[in-house]
């Protein structure tokens, strides 16, 4: 076999790579994690094509709500979008093939990407959808493609096109036009020319925030609350992340305007960073076990020592991993691996780096480790799959009232949607409430926890509405925002007007 | 362009997962929505077939229910309302836990209150409003499960259980059992489960805990200086300086302030909104005026 493969081009084999990759991924991926952000985008790329408005359209990358598009007007769209992703994850295979390749041969590489197909992580997180596989391929893509240009004299093209498309998937992908316009000023010694090329690269997503929607981003306002309040709490506080309560834009319309000096001061942001570099450690732990990450870390090492150039592009490489493991809002995720993955196959070629047996070995153990560990982390998971929330979505099209419209917090707007009604988001306690005559409201063990408890329980105190359903499941391991870990049974109540 | 001989495995490969991760994740979604479809189906035909009909002590009837798919729902009904689960805790006290009122009316009012904008056990709470909102009177519900109510509750506001988990269950089960083991049986026959006499002396104990909650009325497990802002600000009490001084709480008192809409406030909102603690604080404030001096 190993002959067999000694006798491809290089090229041949990256390529069988990724479809052996792909053909794994296919049948081990579990079935599509519905998140939140991921059923948005989908209704982002279908507003494209004519569908319904979304909460706040300048709020996401366009990218990945690009690529689905058309697929979001499939009979079912998350069974495609599914498909994109594991398509993206098994991608992430050639570039991963040819860096290693570069730096430690065939052999190694072939290792890597046996590694990256066998690591419950990868094809747990590829068949969510979001954003998130489509920014593994472009950061490790523009890293291989700026090392096969520095070292084969390929093309910087792809280096180019990676880097510019980056920042439009993913918000840590504004790093790489960065270092790889670094790369381009070490190689061609050209600073004009780099900084030209920066420019070029960076043109695609600041054509995108100057012609684009407006943005509505709730970051503006979170970033007013750095001195007092955590992220965390702000969340609690105001509820979903795109959600545009009345407070919201009101605050937001008063920063715009200059009316009110609001400190930016990045700084205070690191004041929460610890929790946030202990989750993304935490991340990596849980995707490449304990020995498999010392491994990595000592070949990433090993790499380091060869020469002062590897030791700057070690650097430079996982500078965006830094860069996300620093942003306290990277906490906030389904899983602590969620905003990190994207470095494992840059660490998985450290990995590959090792002597061959010693690396063949700290795969097959991480490999084992990450699957039987009792520390394993619980898969993606959310609400929007779960079957309390088909249940709710059964019976709102067995009873969906005369006006149409449900009103509910982000979690339950893809049930909603799904069952052919309007949603609307249940405003905060101190907002005014004037719902649409025949009107359904939907509670949750997620809205009652959070922001718009207040509200929730106003209704559910109030004698002129009614709890018509209720329905739940088994408990599940849950983060509060108090970062504690507890069993939390989801549950949605349906309520509706008494009489 | 004919496909070179060695990647026909390779397509042939794909060409198979495509087709089973195709068939595996929508086969998921398909099953989630016949389960769903069936769970839906059995709510709709327990309340068709006990509509307008009532139990002597106006509770609810519960029990496992076979649906038209074979499936086993585990459901519950009031004059108005369904609940259902499908987990392991499908029991008689999971069930009761939801629709019977707590042992004290303004324990329960002042525990949906007190709990403001830092809700934590919601799952406990639940209950407590789902009774409510059935309009079921605690004085018709028998001792026992107002004992068993009284242990719930006493988890909702966080106090310990004394005697521990495995007593309090033994409790719980015991008192919906005696109330209901009849109507189950007639149900599901063996389905329904064993009486298990309580190991102990349920009464005191649990009845010296239910005095204790009805007597603080209110939540008594953490002190969440959210939670007391606007508690005091619904009870109608007075805010120290500490509170409009202190960045943060100051802009939420605000915004509960201004919630309220009290005409008395108005000085304060705007005091907030000219010289809060931190910007956010003003902003809140300001947020508040606005909508303060525009309510309808």
């Amino acid at each position: 076999m190993t002959a067999w493969l000694d006798r491809l081009d290089h090229d041949d084999e990256a390529r069988l790579a990724a479809a052996w990759a792909a053909a794994v991924l296919l049948v081990v991926a579990p079935a599509a994690g519905t998140s939140p952000d991921g059923l948005e985008m989908l209704a982002l790329g279908r507003s494209w094509l004519g569908g319904a408005a979304t909460l706040d359209p300048a709020f996401w990358p366009p990218l990945w709500p690009l690529l689905v598009s058309p697929l979001s007007l499939a009979a079912d769209p998350l069974a495609w979008a599914r498909l994109l992703n594991i398509g993206l994850a098994a991608a992430v295979a050639l570039p991963l093939f040819h860096l290693s390749r570069l730096l430690s041969g065939r052999g190694p590489a072939r290792l890597a990407v046996v590694a990256w197909i066998l690591l419950p992580a990868v094809r747990e997180h590829a068949a969510v959808l979001d954003a998130r596989p489509l920014g593994w391929l472009l950061a490790i893509g523009a890293t291989a493609a700026v090392a096969r240009a520095t070292s084969e004299g390929r093309s910087w093209g792809w280096a180019f096109a990676a880097a510019a498309l980056a920042p439009l998937a993913r918000p840590e992908g504004l790093a790489i036009p960065v270092l790889v316009a670094l790369a381009w000023l070490v190689s061609a010694r050209r600073a004009p020319a780099a900084a030209g090329a920066l420019v070029a690269m960076l043109l695609p997503a600041g054509a995108w925030k100057l012609l684009g929607p407006p943005s509505q981003s709730w970051s503006a306002l979170a970033e007013a609350w750095y001195s007092t309040w955590t992220l965390t709490e702000l969340m609690t506080l105001y509820g979903p992340a795109s959600l545009p309560t009345g407070y919201r834009a009101f605050v937001l319309d008063l920063v715009a305007s200059g009316a009110e000096s609001v400190d930016r001061n990045p700084l205070l942001m690191l004041r929460a960073s610890p929790a946030s570099l202990a989750w993304a450690g935490l991340g990596l732990h849980g995707a490449l076990g304990t020995v498999g990450l010392l491994a990595a870390g000592a070949g990433v090492v090993r790499v380091a020592l060869r020469s002062s150039w590897h030791a700057v592009s070690v650097l430079l490489v996982f500078a965006p991993l830094a860069a996300v493991a620093l942003v306290p809002a990277s906490t906030g995720q389904s899983t602590a691996a969620a905003n990190v993955l994207f470095a494992v196959p840059l660490l998985l070629v450290g990995l590959t780096a090792l002597p061959a047996r010693a690396a063949a070995a700290a795969i097959a153990v991480a490999v084992i480790e990450v699957h039987l560990s009792p520390a394993r982390p619980a898969p993606p998971g959310f609400h929007e799959g779960s079957q309390t929330s088909r249940t709710a979505q059964a019976w709102l099209e067995a009873h969906p009232g005369d006006s149409g419209v449900v009103y509910g917090g982000l979690e339950v707007r893809g049930l909603t949607q799904a069952a052919g009604l309007e949603h609307a988001p249940l405003p905060t306690a101190w907002e005014p409430f004037a719902p649409r005559p025949g009107s359904r409201v939907l509670v949750s063990s997620v809205s009652l926890g959070g922001a718009d408890g207040g509200r929730a329980l106003g209704l559910l105190e109030d004698p002129s509405w009614e709890v018509a359903f209720v329905t739940r499941e088994g408990a599940e391991r849950a983060w509060r925002v108090d970062r504690q870990e507890v069993d939390a049974p989801y549950w949605i109540a349906v309520l509706r007007p008494r009489g | 362009m004919p496909l070179p001989r060695r990647h026909a495995l390779t397509l042939a490969a794909l060409a198979v997962a495509l087709g089973v991760s195709w068939f595996r994740d929508t086969t998921h979604r398909h099953r989630q929505a016949w389960v769903a479809a069936g769970w839906v189906d059995a709510a709709e035909r327990m309340q068709a077939r006990w509509a307008g009909t009532s139990e002597p002590d106006g509770a609810a009837r519960l029990g496992w229910f076979p649906t038209r798919k074979g499936w086993e729902a585990c459901l519950a009904l009031t004059a108005d309302t369904v609940a259902f689960t499908d987990d392991e805790s499908c029991e008689p006290s999971a069930l009761a836990a939801r629709l019977f009122p707590p042992t004290g009316a303004v324990t329960g009012r002042a525990l949906m209150r007190g709990e403001g904008l830092a809700l934590s056990d919601e799952v406990t709470l639940l209950p407590v409003v789902l009774s409510w909102n059935a309009g079921l009177h605690p004085a018709s519900q028998p001792r026992e499960v107002q004992l068993l109510w009284a242990s719930a509750e006493a988890a909702a506001l966080g106090l310990p259980l004394a005697e521990g988990d495995s007593e309090a269950r033994a409790l719980e089960s015991a008192a919906v059992l005696t109330r209901f083991r009849t109507g189950l049986e007639e149900q599901c026959g063996a389905c329904a489960p064993d009486a298990q006499p309580p190991t102990f002396d349920p009464r005191a104990p649990v009845a010296a805990r239910a005095e204790l909650l009805v007597r603080s009325g209110t939540r008594a497990a953490t002190e969440d200086p959210l939670a007391a802002v606007v508690e005091t600000i619904r009870t109608r009490g007075t805010l120290d300086d500490a509170v409009w001084s202190t960045p943060g709480l100051a802009g939420l008192a605000a915004l509960e302030l201004g919630r309220r809409g009290h005409p008395a406030d108005g000085d304060l909102l705007r005091a907030a909104a000219e010289t809060g603690p931190a910007a956010a604080d003003r902003l809140a404030a300001r947020y508040a005026l606005d909508r303060f001096e525009n309510a309808p």
